[in-house]
């Protein structure tokens, strides 16, 4: 019998899936090129390029002593850029760069396994610079190509190469055999009480509102769309002009710069609980180092852990270093201080000896025009409102006397401008005044119910004392007429229209495709952050007594896990096990083979038929592609009977099988359709 | 198919006319180094094809009628003391030839045909304390009546056994036998044929069918088969390791005579009645002629690996 299939040379020199094994290796590096030195990134990639070229030649070798002397180059290059090879940065980069450059020992399966296989925890260093959630989805497209690479490399003696769908079939199935295992960790791994290191080298971020403030500290933060804290109420929600997030009080001013003096805590039952209506809520505070709180102006009382301040801020003992979430309760009705005392009346009427003498005479003035102080509050507001006050994000720069310049000459500034102003006018006129500094506003995502605040939102605005009523909230800003702001800024900052605008609802019908997916992924970030990352040694023991288990030891939990995860590896693979030894790909594409011609009333629905009486019976057919099917089969008999054939070959042939069977499949299909029965 | 192999069947055909199936089997059972059982009734052919084997084949040829007062001597031989030197002197029996005809084996005492089977297994008899060497090749065709005739002795399983292939030949189709009636008489045909061989090429061609490749997927169906044998409970035992080999050695003188040097499940699945009806006893002790249907719906059952 003639041998069809002359193995063809491209085929044999065919050695490793280097396509799919670089692929892999390049997916897990890819992530770490934006943290680690651009000329390991290129030297990766330049050493990938190479031998993936190298891969299309024969015998194409790098000297041992050329690869040793980039390796020690690399390492030196590692150490010349950081002054050390220890560390979060250096050692990533010494890793990321050993790593591409390891393709260059891939000769074998061997090696290659070992690539792929590091490969895994190469992976995990991306985590070390970011965990958001959008990495660890990147992450796992990065371990299907590794799995895929893994499954090319296994199945290099054995069986065909797959269409895309069926291989992705494939490599899902295996990583559905990895998630209860991967739950099983996730959930019973012993957490410890605190982090296990602080990572050194994290650049000092943004961090929302300081403990004090000059002009151009809050509007700075403004143009930063960076999340602050995101706020869900459990029950009724406030109008949306209610939504002052106070963080804390300034009460001292030296001219430039205003201060918080410090106050006392509350004493239990100090603060007055009665009016108005009360909203509890539940806020997610980003990391600020701060000590304060974000409350829903006015906090009833602290949550656990921090102290309810006088001025009615809330302070933790210590800075808040990673994300918070805490519990609180807001009347914005509740009314503070109703009476005070001359000592805090002189307190909050002080001014820097000197300075701004204009402005200090200019409110004496109004102030004995006027019958009260509401009345000189109100004629303040006007003043704003009515003359030529503009706000902008770009001021002239006040180096003496703010406050008068300001004020009197070029009545143009932001929300520090006009709140700094306004206190310092009121207290001028002996009326006791001072600065808030929090966040106004915030977006709700309309698909999880919870309001997003970012350091865009961030504002300033102030607090009147008025006799019998107690601290009043003005914001000086929102009294700028309309026109005033410039129109830039409102298209740039469409939410702090709202804070010049009577407030207008969020009008959920029109939310772009755009927005919807930034809240979309804000969502999962949210819930990444709560379920996944601060998955942490309370919550653990929480779920475990949620679940029934009191006291569960750490030893208890890795005897279980091991157990588990052991038992669910074994069954797996001997699933897997038991499934390969049944049938081999060249028995499963002739059983398909099979299964098609007795649908196409070739053959009969019988498994003693030979391989030559099936040649027979095809011969006599009117079956297409005839000629192939035979040489096929003849094929299939040379390979079972007559030789012992090398598992290329065989897999050669599977490939043929499954092609000439598709073939038949979509021929089937037309002849069917083509059938005169079907008339 | 071998050139030469394929005219003696077409030869053979001629002279038997309509048995095909029949005479590639016996041609196979002969390169396999089997010996035939042919079991029928008499006036069928039976001795009609053993000779007409023999002469095309080139080989010598003997026929013994098996009787009931058929003694082993008959068989073998005797020595016979000679006056002129004073010794005993060895006279070769009929046995001493290429291919023998054994006509009605079962009329014969079981000594007598235990004589045979002697020579059938060992390819060599024994005679007053002296084994002496058969000619080769070595080929018994056994004619067998059916045992509800009178006056016969069954052989039994274990002699059954010795035979590789058993075939019948049955009656011939209407316009076959017509053929028969208006030709010459068979007799004078066999008398004129020419031998289209000689033993040496029948050897090599034996030492040839042995070196037949079988593949473990062949072995894995022939080993299928067996157990399925043995699983089943239509019959009393399941097939012997002999009984698998001789289904091996005979599809492989199937496959030899295909023109392949690999056996195909196909091989086995023709030799498969032929070489396992006489071994496999039913549950009530005897060969019915529902066997074969039984042991064609093992065939079709058991499926081919893959």
């Amino acid at each position: 019998m003639k041998a069809l299939y002359v193995s063809n040379t491209a085929y044999q020199n065919r050695s490793l899936p280097f396509y799919a094994i670089i692929l892999a290796q390049q997916s897990v590096l890819i992530p770490l090129y934006f943290f680690i030195p651009v000329w390991i990134t290129v030297l990766n990639i330049t050493a990938a390029l190479l031998v993936l070229w190298a891969s299309g030649k024969n015998r194409f070798v790098i000297n041992r002593w050329v690869k040793t002397l980039i390796t020690l180059a690399a390492i030196a290059g590692v150490f010349w850029f950081f002054r050390k090879i220890s560390g979060r940065d250096a050692g990533v980069a010494l890793i990321s760069a050993m790593y591409g450059l390891k393709i260059f020992e891939v000769n074998k399966k061997r090696d290659a396994y070992l690539l792929l296989n590091l490969g895994f925890f190469i992976l995990v260093t991306g985590f070390l610079f970011t965990q958001k959630p959008l990495i660890a989805l990147y992450q796992l497209i990065a371990l299907l190509l590794i799995l895929n690479a893994l499954m090319q490399l296994n199945t290099l003696g054995s069986s065909s190469i797959k269409g895309l769908a069926s291989t992705l079939k494939s490599l899902v199935k295996y990583l559905i055999f990895a998630i209860p295992i991967m739950v099983l960790l996730f959930v019973f791994f012993p957490r410890l009480a605190g982090p296990l290191w602080r990572m050194p080298g994290t650049s000092q971020a943004v961090s929302g509102v300081s403990d004090s403030m000059s002009p151009g500290d809050v509007s700075d933060l403004q143009l930063f769309e960076k999340v602050a804290f995101r706020a869900q109420f459990s029950g009724s929600e406030p109008s949306e002009s209610l939504l002052y997030w106070r963080v804390l009080v300034l009460d001292e001013f030296d001219g430039i710069t205003w201060t918080r003096a410090g106050s006392i805590p509350v004493q239990t039952g100090e603060s007055s609980t009665h009016g108005g209506e009360t909203f509890s809520y539940n806020i997610t505070l980003e990391p600020t180092r701060l000590n304060y709180l974000v409350s829903l102006d006015r906090p009833v009382r602290a949550p656990v852990k921090s102290r309810l301040y006088r001025d009615f801020t809330v302070t933790t003992k210590y800075r808040i270093q990673d994300r918070t979430r805490y519990q609180l309760e807001s009347k914005p009705d509740l009314s503070i201080e109703p009476t005070m005392s001359e000592r805090r009346k002189a307190f909050f009427t002080q001014l820097p000896e000197s300075g701004n003498e204009r402005a200090r005479s200019w409110a004496q003035e109004l102030r004995l025009g006027v019958e009260s102080d509401e009345v000189f509050v109100q004629r303040l507001l006007q003043q704003i409102n009515q003359q030529p006050y503009y706000y902008t994000l770009t001021p002239p720069t006040l180096e003496e006397d703010i406050v008068d310049s300001f004020w009197f000459d070029f009545r143009r500034g932001f929300c520090e401008h006009y709140a700094s102003a306004l206190v310092f006018l009121a207290r001028a006129a002996g009326i006791p005044a001072r600065v808030v500094i929090g966040y106004q506003g915030g977006e709700k995502n309309p698909l999880s119910n919870y309001w997003i605040v970012r350091y865009a939102n961030a504002h300033a605005w102030t607090e009147i004392w008025i006799e019998g009523e107690g601290w009043l909230r003005v914001d000086p800003t929102a009294a700028i007429a309309r026109s005033r702001i410039e129109e830039n800024l409102l298209n740039d900052y469409r939410q702090r229209e709202t804070l010049f605008e009577d407030f207008p609802a969020v009008n959920l019908g029109d939310i772009s495709w755009y927005q919807e997916f930034q809240y979309w992924l804000d969502d999962l970030d949210s819930n990444w952050n709560e379920w996944i990352l601060d998955f942490n040694q309370g919550k653990q023991r929480q779920l475990f007594s949620g679940l029934g288990f009191q006291q569960i030891r750490d030893r208890d939990l890795i005897i279980i896990m091991i157990l588990v995860s052991v038992g669910f590896v074994l069954f797996a693979s001997l699933r897997q096990f038991h499934y390969k030894s049944e049938k081999s790909p060249l028995t499963k594409s002739f059983d398909d083979l099979e299964k098609l011609l007795v649908s196409l009333e070739v053959i009969e629905q019988n498994k003693s038929y030979g391989p030559a009486e099936l040649i027979i019976r095809v011969k006599a057919s009117t079956v297409a592609k005839k000629a192939e099917l035979i040489l096929l089969l003849r094929e299939y008999i040379r390979m079972r009977y007559q030789i012992e054939a090398n598992q290329k070959d065989v897999q050669k042939l599977v490939r043929e099988f499954k092609r000439v069977t598709r073939f038949l499949k979509v021929n089937n299909v037309i002849t069917r359709k083509k059938s005169p029965s079907s008339l | 198919m071998h050139k030469k192999l394929e005219q003696v069947i077409g030869l053979l055909n001629k002279i038997i006319l309509g048995k095909e199936q029949q005479i590639k089997l016996a041609v196979a059972c002969l390169l396999a180094r089997g010996h035939l059982l042919i079991e029928d009734l008499p006036g069928m052919g039976k001795t009609t094809l053993a000779h007409a084997l023999a002469k095309v084949l080139g080989l010598d040829f003997q026929r013994i009628q098996f009787t009931s007062d058929l003694l082993p001597a008959d068989i073998i031989g005797s020595a016979i003391y000679r006056r002129s030197d004073e010794t005993f002197k060895f006279h070769q029996g009929p046995i001493f030839t290429q291919v023998i005809l054994a006509d009605e084996v079962n009329r014969a005492t079981p000594k007598s045909q235990s004589a045979l089977l002697e020579a059938m297994e060992e390819y060599q008899v024994t005679s007053e304390g002296v084994s002496r060497k058969l000619p080769e090749p070595f080929f018994v065709i056994a004619t067998q009546n059916p045992f509800h005739q009178i006056g016969t002795y069954p052989l039994p399983e274990s002699q059954l056994d010795r035979f590789l292939i058993r075939i019948s030949l049955g009656y011939p189709a209407a316009k076959v036998e017509r053929l028969l009636f208006k030709g010459q008489e068979t007799r004078a045909q066999i008398e004129k044929l020419e031998p289209l061989l000689h033993a040496s090429q029948m050897l090599d061609y034996q030492s040839e069918v042995e070196k037949i490749n079988t593949s473990d997927t062949l072995l894995d169906y022939l080993q299928d088969l067996i157990e399925a044998t043995r699983q089943s409970n239509q019959w009393l035992h399941g097939l012997s390791p002999r009984g698998g080999l001789s289904l091996l050695k005979a599809a492989k003188a199937w496959a030899f005579l295909d023109g392949r040097n690999f056996v195909l499940p196909e091989d086995i699945q023709a030799v498969w009645l032929a070489v396992t009806g006489h071994r496999l006893l039913n549950q009530s002790g005897s060969r019915a002629a529902g066997d074969e249907s039984l042991l064609a719906k093992l065939i079709s059952e058991t499926s081919i690996p893959r």
